[in-house]
């Protein structure tokens, strides 16, 4: 088996300030060691047949412009705009007039402070996780985002993170708000190749003392395409973070979601729909590090297989010793709809202290027939009690979202995807 | 709660109840494995060529395996050649046709461990087929079993009595090259149970065995097969102590069960070998391959396990749910503490249409000791209407201790409904203060919760191992309050 850095795509940036380009490089030295993940590899277990060779992918550079038009309707006063092409800035920053307190830079034009935060948020555990570290040793440049002291954004910040052309892209970006602080990043995915893309992406998140974070993520269009995505957040003393994600089916799906509750009284809230049909496939791992005492973490998951797709849910809740008063629940219910699709789910707790209550729940099934029954009785067909309830199991999870335009997009989406006229 | 540290200070000290050795003379091979041991090992029991050749096969297979590491457990590598793969009694020629005959000292160690030989045994209603390290030295109740015709037998007499069963169905449930454990056991198997319920019958007693490790150094391989025709139902009772030893001891255990149409059987285990001191010195490595195949229509095994002892209990007994409406059962206590580690739980394989599958574990975690919960239950594409419910809860008393669950969900069916919770939490100090308020005292009042905990599980298990299993939660968890 040959290591990962013999992957074409696997090189370095070389615009980058000395530092990180030094980081590039160390980096490869990781991934040397480090082989594409098979079936034996614990984390890849149900997903590794489905990365493929990538031996004959290279970087996408240079896709020219791509027509996304808005997928759905925000106030544009509510709302900021960046877009990231195959991995590099498109939109430019300079005349960007920005609210106050928000800071937008490429990595490229980094000063040696924030350098030194982006470098440290990377953190030693990462070398074990192929995809991020493959992510880490060749992207080309990265969004650096920074919500000031003391600033509560009133204005999103979406960013919509486009793959138009065949290859791989590795975009990157750094979320970093400061104490008392507060930011909501929209990171949409769209794919627009017609040729075989592979996107893998990386999110820091760092959200410090007091502050907050709503984060909202979604795939489109990747049906045909890869995208294998690492996130991570780090949470100081009663910082809080909210995670919503609208995972829609690609040849292959990956999202890798790590909360590390740092400081006492930090919270989280990780909200996740899954959607599958075909042959597609979709793998969310999560993982709440439970450092420090007195936090909380919530975690919602729905999923639904349709066709002869799959979907995977690893949930994990680690406690460290003395993180006493910890409060953890994990929730993953699962609906297959037909007799071909599968869903495997491992939601695990490992816990190393005593004074804590945590509770996972799963479910797998199929709609209950007494509820279609009663919708029938009021005069449903059965296509739409089933539609509607099937809608309904989703529901109660998009409703969450912390952005309410996004919800409605996520409804309208699923609600077209969910009806049973093909 | 200096007063219940006080209480936790005096109980850590006391120490293993049933550790004690008998001095008997035992033959036993120089430690070491390779080809020559297995076939003098096969030809002291005098096996067959076929046996011997199964035992060679999974010999060459088990060289070729790597020892597992996946366990959320740590211990030192063990040296495969460091332990002896056969110690017996002395056989005095043929072996006692009596319990006149058997050896006063072997009968004084059942006494200390209360099996019911003698008038004790009928009073219970149990047969014992007495394991003393690795070859069977008696069986009771042979007259009533054979009127029922009921085989049960030590493995080994098995081979020679009734190969033609022992061909059909060895190493059916647990092929050779299952696991590592498996295959080292299916090579060196010493000895074990084997019952074979014939259709129709339903076994008059609770079969029951009990193993003792005694010689020091002796890997303990027991092979228990048990047959249940169509229509049959048995109740199996599988207890365990072990003497005070200050090395590790393995014990590689490989259990088949196999149920017909409409059989049942139910395999209760309580396991109390030594953990090790409070140090973690000593005790036993306790991984087993437990499995049961539900070939037959409506066929149902029920797991039930007390687990209190062991440094490592590393095990899973499973159920291959083939038949169509086969019922699955884990009930599952484990307690571990000082420095106990647990790695335990159960598959569930629904293969068939209409499969259930209930799992209650129960996972007590006192002291510096780690248990985990590892599952798999999984829904094949034929297992229709397929129904399982999980429900796993830990217990942690202490702050050094540690809790997981490690479950495996897989579906490929949309017609089944799995149900899957799981639960950590502690002691809670309103529970004790109320306890304690009304007069009892801390480490009462921590076993009466523990033993409340458990009764979901305790229930399951037949009425002589409910009351050993309450009181060795009791023991177990002396010095574990504060």
């Amino acid at each position: 088996m040959s290591s990962l850095n013999t992957l074409p795509f696997a090189r370095r940036s070389e615009t980058l300030p000395s530092s990180l380009s030094a980081l590039q490089s160390a980096t490869r030295d990781t991934l040397s060691a480090l082989n594409m993940p098979d079936r034996r590899h614990e984390d890849w277990k149900y997903s590794a047949k489905k990365i493929g060779d990538l031996s004959t992918f290279d970087k996408a550079l240079d896709g020219r412009a791509s027509d996304i038009s808005r997928p759905y309707n925000i106030d544009k006063k509510n709302a900021l705009s960046i877009r990231l092409e195959n991995g590099a800035i498109a939109t430019s920053l300079d005349n960007l007039t920005l609210p106050e307190g928000l800071i937008l830079k490429r990595f490229t034009h980094l000063n040696e402070e924030e350098i030194g935060r982006v470098i440290e948020a990377v953190g030693s555990e990462s070398k074990k996780r192929e995809f991020e570290q493959i992510n880490l040793s060749s992207f080309d440049d990265g969004l650096y985002i920074e919500a000031s002291r003391n600033s509560k954004i009133e204005q999103m910040l979406i960013l919509e993170i486009v793959h138009n052309k065949g290859g791989v892209s590795l975009p990157r970006i750094f979320v970093n708000i400061r104490d008392n602080a507060e930011l909501t990043v929209i990171e949409e995915f769209h794919c627009t190749s017609s040729d075989t893309a592979l996107c893998i992406s990386h999110s820091d998140y760092l959200v410090a003392q007091n502050s907050q974070l709503n984060s909202l993520r979604m795939n489109l269009g990747f049906a045909e395409h890869k995208l294998i995505a690492s996130s991570r957040a780090q949470l100081k003393r009663d910082a809080r973070f909210n995670s919503d994600a609208l995972c829609l089916g690609a040849q292959l799906g990956r999202h890798d979601l790590r909360v590390l509750l740092q400081e006492p009284g930090a919270e989280c809230d990780l909200n996740g729909i899954v959607v599958t049909q075909a042959n597609q496939h979709f793998d969310n791992h999560t993982c709440i590090e439970h450092i420090a005492p007195h936090c909380t973490s919530n975690e919602n998951y729905r999923c639904i297989a349709d066709g002869k797709s799959q979907i995977v849910f690893n949930g994990r809740i680690h406690i460290v010793p003395d993180a006493q008063k910890t409060l953890g629940t994990m929730n993953n219910n699962n609906l297959i709809l037909s007799p071909t699709a599968e869903i495997d789910s491992k939601p695990e707790l490992e816990i190393y202290a005593d004074d804590v209550k945590c509770a996972h729940g799963t479910t797998i099934g199929q709609l209950d027939e007494e509820e279609i029954y009663y919708l029938k009785t009021r005069g449903l067909t059965d296509e739409q009690a089933r539609q509607m309830l099937t809608l309904g199991f989703v529901l109660k999870v998009v409703r969450n979202a912390k952005v309410d335009e996004i919800a409605d997009f996520w409804e309208t989406i699923l609600s077209n995807l969910l009806s049973f006229q093909d | 709660m200096s007063e219940t540290d006080k209480a936790v200070k005096d109980l850590i000290k006391s120490e293993y109840k049933h550790g004690f050795v008998t001095e008997i003379e035992s033959e036993t091979f120089e430690p070491g494995l390779n080809e020559s041991v297995i076939r003098r090992l096969s030809a002291k029991k005098k096996e067959p060529e076929w046996m011997l050749d199964w035992r060679l096969k999974a010999y060459k297979i088990w060289q070729e395996m790597q020892e597992p590491e996946w366990a959320h457990v740590n211990f030192p590598k063990i040296d495969y050649n460091e332990i002896s793969y056969y110690s017996a009694p002395k056989s005095k020629e043929d072996g006692p046709k009596s319990l006149d005959e058997v050896d006063p000292e072997l009968l004084k160690t059942y006494e200390k461990l209360g099996i019911p030989l003698h008038e004790r045994a009928r009073l219970a209603g149990v047969a014992v087929d007495a394991v003393f390290d690795s070859v069977s030295v008696t069986t009771t109740f042979k007259d009533k079993l054979t009127e029922a015709g009921v085989i049960f037998c030590p493995i080994s007499e098995a081979v020679h009595k009734h190969p033609e069963l022992i061909k059909k169905y060895l190493g059916t449930v647990v092929p050779q090259k299952d696991n590592f454990y498996a295959a080292l056991n299916s090579a060196v198997f010493s000895d074990g149970s084997f019952v074979y319920i014939p259709k129709g019958v339903r076994c008059p007693l609770e079969l029951s065995t009990y193993f003792r490790i005694n010689e020091a150094n002796t890997g303990q391989f027991e092979r228990t097969l048990i047959v249940a025709e169509e229509g049959s139902h048995v109740s199996y009772l599988e207890g365990c102590t072990a003497p005070m030893r200050d090395e590790n001891q393995l014990h590689a255990a490989v259990v088949e069960l196999v149920t017909l149409d409409n059989a049942e059987i139910k395999y209760s285990t309580v396991q109390n070998w030594y953990p090790g001191d409070a140090e973690g010195k000593g005790g036993i490595y306790n991984f087993v391959t437990k499995r049961a195949a539900c070939i037959g229509k409506n066929s149902k095994v029920s797991w039930t396990q007390v687990e209190t002892g062991s440094a490592i209990t590393w095990k899973y007994p499973s159920c291959v749910l083939r038949g169509e409406g086969s019922v699955g059962e884990f009930y599952s206590v484990a307690l571990t503490n000082n420095l106990q580690q647990a790695d335990t739980g159960t598959k569930m394989i629904h293969l068939g249409k209409n499969t259930k599958s209930t799992i209650i574990a129960k996972g007590i975690s006192a002291g510096k000791s780690d248990s985990s919960y590892r599952g798999l239950v999984r829904f094949g594409p034929g297992a229709e209407n397929a129904r399982n419910y999980t429900q796993c809860d830990s217990l942690l008393i202490g702050d050094k201790c540690g809790a997981h669950t490690f479950p495996y969900i897989e579906s490929k069916n949309n017609s089944a409904v799995i149900e899957h919770e799981a639960t950590t939490s502690k002691v809670s100090d309103d529970q004790l203060f109320l306890c304690q308020q009304r007069g009892i005292d801390a480490e009462h009042a921590v076993s009466m919760i523990v033993n409340g905990f458990c009764k979901e599980v305790f229930k399951e298990l037949p009425m002589e191992f409910a009351v050993e299993a309450t009181k060795l939660l009791e023991v177990s968890l002396e010095g574990s309050v504060g």
